[in-house]
This record gives C-alpha cells, sequence and structure tokens, in this order.
C-alpha cells in the first residue's frame, strides 16, 4: 500500500504537521509493518509560515528516522517523504494577468480575454498573489488549472511514484484543504480532479479522499488590505463550497470526503494574509482530520460501496459539549481504539522522555546507570547526538500537542480541553501557552496529565524508570535506539 | 521485575544469614538457650541487617531514580557510619561489660557487621543504586 497526501494552502500544511506527529505515534499502520507517507504541499505562497513549520518538523523527524529502534517499534516506524511546496506562480510578483499573459491575450484572443474580464474585477486580476488567493477562489481555480504540469517536478513525481506504487496494492491519494479561503478552496477540488482524470487511465486500484475544512479559526482583518479573505464571509462560502462540491458530484470521485469544522471559531493570535507571519496555531481539528486521513489510508474502504456504485455512506461525528473535547469525542472504531491508545502512550512518552529520561540520561556520561546500559557499546557522543534528536522532535510535538489543547477563542466562549491537564507541561506566558522548560514539571504531577481517564491508569514516573531498564528483544534496533524504544514500551505498560 | 527483586531479597538474606553462623560460631552459642544469646554480637547483626533494609527501601521507592550520584552515595554513607559508629559502640561496650560467658570478638562487629552492610549493598542494591557502591560496576552482571 501506498499513501499520497496533497495538502493545499496553509490548513494542508497544518494537516500535514498533525500527520507528520500522528505517524511518529505509529498510528499510519497500527496492524505493524513500516507504511511509507508521501505529501506534496502546494502554495502559491512558499513562505508561508504553516508551511515553513511543517518543513521544520518534518526535519526534526526525519532525522530520528536512522535510530534503529527495532522492526516491531511503532515509534517513528513510518517512512514520510514531503515534497514542495509547489507554487502555480511562475513567479514571486504574479498576478492574473501576467500568469495569463492578459495584455498579449487581447491582441490574440480577444473573445478569451473579454470573458476574463468578464469573469474577474480589475483588482482581481491585478492583485499580486505571492501571498495567496486572497480568500478569492476563482482565482487560484483558473490559475491551478493551467499550471499544473505531470510532466515536470513535484507533479512528475507524484506521478511516478503512483504508478509505480499501484503494482504493490491500492493507491490511496488524499487530498487535504481549507474550503473557506484561497489556496485550499481553490487547489482541492481542481487538483482532485486533475489527478483522477490523470491517474485512472492508468492505475486501477486508484482511491481517492479528502478532507475539506469548515471555518475554525478567524482572525482580526489586516489593515490597508483592499483584497484579503473576510473572515465574516467564511460560512458563507464555505456554504458556497458544499454546494459545488455536491453539484459537481466529488463523491463519486472520492472514496471518502471528510468535513470538519468548529464553533465558536479559534482567534488567531496573528492576523496575516500570507509569507512568515502567517503561522496559525495548531488546532484539534487537524488531528481529527489527521485521524480521518489515517481511517481512509488503513480502513477497509474497498469493502465498502465504491464511488462507481452511486452509494453513498455518511457517517457523522459530533462531541458531546460544544465547549470541551474529551478522548471519547475523539471519533473512533472502536472502544478502546487502538489509535488513542498509541496517541496516549506517544503523549506519555513525550511528557517522560523530555522532561524526565532525557535531562538525567544526558548527564550519565561518566556515571555507570542501568539505563545507560542499554545504549550498549555505542559512542557516547553518537548515543547522545540520536537522544538529542529524539528529544529536538519530542518538544515540537509537545508544542503541538500543547497549541490543540489551549485553543483561544472568538467571544465569550471558553474552550474546556478534557484530553490532557496543559497545566502538568504548560504554563502561560503573555496569554498564551508555552511548555514548561525541563525541571519545572513535578514527577506526581505526571500521573494526572491525561484527563478523564481511569483512575487506575495514571502513569508514573518512577515505575517508568523502573520499566525502562527492561531489554528490548527485537531485530534491528542498537544503541541509543533500544534506550528509546525501552522507553516507549515502558510509557505502554505504566499506562496500563 | 519481580524475579529481580526476589533475588536481591534472598540474596541479602543470604549474606546476613552467613553473617549470623559466624556469630554463632564464634561466640560458641547455645541456639537452644535463646535466654543465653550473647547480646552485643546481636545488636551489631541487627543494626547492620536495619540499616541494608532501609537502605533497600530508600533505594527502591524513596530516592527518585534521577537524583544525581552524590544523594545516593550520601545516604549509603550515612547508613554506613551508622553501622561503624554502632560497631564500634558495640566493642566498647562488649569489652567494658566483658563477662565469663563469652570471649569478646571485637573485629567480628566490624567484618560481619560492616562488611555484610557493605557486601549486601554491593551485591543486591536494588535497581537504581546497583552502581552506587564502589565496585558494583565491574562486578554487578544481573
Amino acid at each position: 500500500m501506498s499513501y499520497f497526501y496533497v495538502g493545499v494552502g496553509g490548513s494542508g500544511a497544518k494537516l500535514m504537521q498533525a500527520l507528520i506527529h500522528l505517524s511518529a505515534a505509529g498510528l499510519l499502520s497500527v496492524d505493524g509493518g513500516s507504511q511509507v507517507l508521501k505529501a506534496f504541499l502546494v502554495d502559491p505562497d512558499k513562505s508561508n509560515g504553516s508551511i515553513d513549520e511543517c518543513k521544520r518538523i518534518y526535519d526534526l523527524y526525519n532525522a530520528c528516522r536512522p535510530i534503529k529502534l527495532g522492526e516491531k517499534a511503532a515509534l517513528l516506524r513510518n517512512d514520510v517523504h514531503l515534497s514542495g511546496p509547489w507554487s502555480p506562480l511562475a513567479d514571486d510578483r504574479a498576478s492574473m494577468n501576467s500568469e495569463f499573459s492578459y495584455a498579449q491575450l487581447q491582441q490574440v484572443n480577444p473573445v478569451d480575454a473579454d470573458l476574463m474580464e468578464l469573469l474577474y474585477s480589475e483588482d482581481d486580476r491585478n492583485v499580486s498573489l505571492a501571498q495567496g488567493f486572497r480568500g478569492r477562489p476563482a482565482i487560484g481555480a483558473a490559475v491551478f488549472s493551467q499550471s499544473i504540469d505531470f510532466g515536470t517536478g513535484m507533479w512528475n513525481e507524484l506521478y511516478t511514484a503512483a504508478q509505480s506504487a499501484h503494482a504493490f496494492g491500492d493507491v490511496s491519494i488524499f487530498l487535504g484543504g481549507s474550503i473557506f479561503g484561497g489556496s485550499g478552496a481553490a487547489g482541492v477540488p481542481t487538483i482532485c480532479r486533475i489527478l483522477k482524470e490523470k491517474l485512472q487511465q492508468k492505475i486501477q486500484n486508484l482511491r481517492m479522499g479528502m478532507v475539506l475544512f469548515l471555518p475554525y479559526f478567524t482572525y482580526k482583518k489586516i489593515e490597508d488590505e483592499t483584497i484579503q479573505a473576510d473572515p465574516a464571509q467564511f460560512s458563507a462560502a464555505a456554504e458556497e463550497a458544499l454546494k459545488y462540491y455536491d453539484e459537481r458530484q466529488f463523491l463519486d470521485i472520492c472514496n471518502a470526503i471528510y468535513a470538519v469544522g468548529d464553533t465558536p471559531p479559534a482567534r488567531m493570535p496573528v492576523s496575516a494574509f500570507g509569507a512568515k507571519e502567517q503561522r496559525n496555531p495548531p488546532h484539534y481539528v487537524e488531528l481529527i482530520a489527521g485521524l480521518g486521513a489515517f481511517r481512509f489510508f488503513t480502513n477497509g474502504w474497498n469493502k465498502g460501496p465504491q464511488p462507481s456504485d452511486g452509494v453513498h455512506t455518511v457517517s457523522l461525528a459530533s462531541r458531546s459539549e460544544e465547549n470541551s473535547l474529551t478522548w471519547k469525542d475523539i471519533p473512533a472504531e472502536a472502544r478502546p481504539d487502538p489509535r488513542l491508545e498509541l496517541l496516549q502512550q506517544f503523549i506519555l512518552f513525550a511528557v517522560s522522555y523530555h522532561y524526565f529520561l532525557f535531562p538525567f540520561i544526558s548527564t550519565c556520561k561518566d556515571r555507570k546507570h542501568p539505563l545507560r546500559d542499554l545504549i550498549g557499546m555505542t559512542p557516547w557522543n553518537k548515543a547522545l547526538s540520536e537522544l538529542q534528536a529524539i528529544d529536538s522532535y519530542v518538544v515540537s510535538f509537545l508544542e503541538w500537542l500543547l497549541a490543540i489543547c489551549t485553543q483561544d477563542r472568538d467571544g465569550a466562549s471558553v474552550f474546556s480541553n478534557g484530553l490532557i491537564d496543559v497545566n502538568v507541561i504548560g504554563e502561560m506566558h503573555d496569554l498564551q501557552y508555552r511548555l514548561k522548560p525541563v525541571g519545572q514539571v513535578h514527577e506526581e504531577k505526571v500521573a494526572d496529565l491525561f484527563l478523564n481517564r481511569p483512575e487506575c491508569r495514571r502513569p508514573k514516573i518512577r515505575a517508568i524508570f523502573a520499566k525502562s531498564t527492561d531489554f528490548v528483544s527485537d531485530q534491528n534496533i542498537e544503541g541509543a535506539g533500544m534506550l528509546v524504544r525501552a522507553i516507549y514500551e515502558a510509557c505502554n505498560a505504566s499506562r496500563r | 521485575m519481580m524475579k529481580r527483586v526476589l533475588t536481591e531479597v534472598v540474596g541479602i538474606l543470604f549474606i546476613y544469614a552467613i553473617y549470623a553462623i559466624a556469630v554463632v560460631l564464634f561466640y560458641d552459642v547455645d541456639i537452644s538457650a535463646p535466654e543465653n544469646w550473647p547480646i552485643w554480637p546481636l545488636v551489631v547483626w541487627a543494626g547492620s541487617f536495619l540499616a541494608m533494609a532501609i537502605w533497600y527501601v530508600l533505594a527502591s521507592v524513596v530516592i527518585a531514580p534521577q537524583q544525581p550520584l552524590r544523594v545516593w552515595a550520601g545516604v549509603w554513607l550515612l547508613l554506613l557510619s551508622l553501622v561503624i559508629i554502632g560497631a564500634a559502640a558495640a566493642t566498647y561496650v562488649e569489652d567494658f561489660y566483658q563477662t565469663d560467658t563469652f570471649q569478646p570478638n571485637p573485629w567480628l562487629h566490624f567484618v560481619g557487621g560492616v562488611g555484610a552492610y557493605y557486601l549486601a549493598s554491593l551485591l543486591f542494591s536494588p535497581l537504581f543504586a546497583k552502581y552506587v557502591v564502589w565496585p558494583a560496576r565491574f562486578v554487578r552482571k544481573w
């Protein structure tokens, strides 16, 4: 099985962040075996802060991949490849006029030029697209449909990889992007159609799915910008877009479509329409969407009706209270869901490792210790650099986790997180949560990390320390990998 | 984990059993007459055993695993010094109140009391204290 993801726009990149973290937690292949997730980012704004953050997390994740954690390890098991971002724009100063050579078009093909004038206002045609389509999907759709070329660059890479993958099983392509903005709203349906038309001739076992982000955040309008997405119009834009998906029969194109949103919307701390400033904090909607993506990738959708059958199944997921999110609210196919169990184990591993195990082990250079014994004969500096790589990635995961559990919501509604006690690992700073420094997290508090879990499953750091000294029997495991794996397995045992 | 704890506890009991046999042999104790048992060797034996038990409990459930080596070593040395003081006190008192019944064996208090504590903690300290006592890093292979 080969899994492909195409993330469009800022929301698509944020979903990719969630996919990397969920892959690290082992959710991509619950039944064992390593899977490869090939991801492709698409955004006209190549320096979008959300894409930068996604690439940063990807680099941290990949730095951990060479560590030999064993073949049966769920932890960091899957290969993730990230390509892009690909921009449909020819250059950074592009506008519709320059992309379609409007001046030339008027001379060569005045009918097309008139049609373009009819469909797009002068402002729309002249506005710089370097920072995205500014909430104008009509502009984006036109630009996307003329610029995707399967003969070169990223699209050629996707096309070639999908073709070579279809001999080994189903080829699953999943797209993600917002439905209410500019890039995602324009790119997801356009790219989906183009991919389907191009690939279905060559690949019989092609499966396509998408996640559509309904409005889930808001921000203050940016002053002095005449053309920009208006948060007040998000709901109306989403409604129109959903009609479009229905009328254009996307349910016949895709095996699965997930639509996720949230109300009241989260307030983004920095209002920006592009570039590095557009680095919106993660949101739990992306966690839900990520679980949807993995459900699509790994679930037996082939057993159900196929798009060509004309039979569609609507599955609804909602939460019990509007202002909170608990473990029970996260969509699961069974209780207990092995995916959520893996996610909890990874959360406990991250907290234990970053705040207790790694700081301690890093002081053991000249000290003989049962934990150090697991590293074996591996040179200390090599082991330490591997352990450091794990810690750096784990920090990025904890930051993501903290962000999705501490939403700043618009209006009077206060979000009550029911997943983890954020005060165990987080502290307020300038009205925002950030991770506590190492040494500031109390060992006893970790027992209260998970909220709404049975009392008997309170994790204990001492028990994790003790279990972490257990030798793990597996193939392809050595050095720092043995120690990390032992800690990870200890987190499972301690949590139960 | 239970196997490891069991091994350690049995090992400690074994060492103190040998120490007890040494006391019986060197003091020529009549086991069938408890009223005639020599008091001071038993006090040192019990004190050493108690120190070892305290060390085992502290190292197992009280001292945090991530504590620096100086904390572990400090606690172990404190208990060792109490055993030494106890052995010295017993030697002094035994010599002061010498009777015809038992010949004092001052060396046994040190070799037995201090030695049993040292040997038991060297070989059978719990998991996170297993390398605290020198030269455990060279001899502890379990």
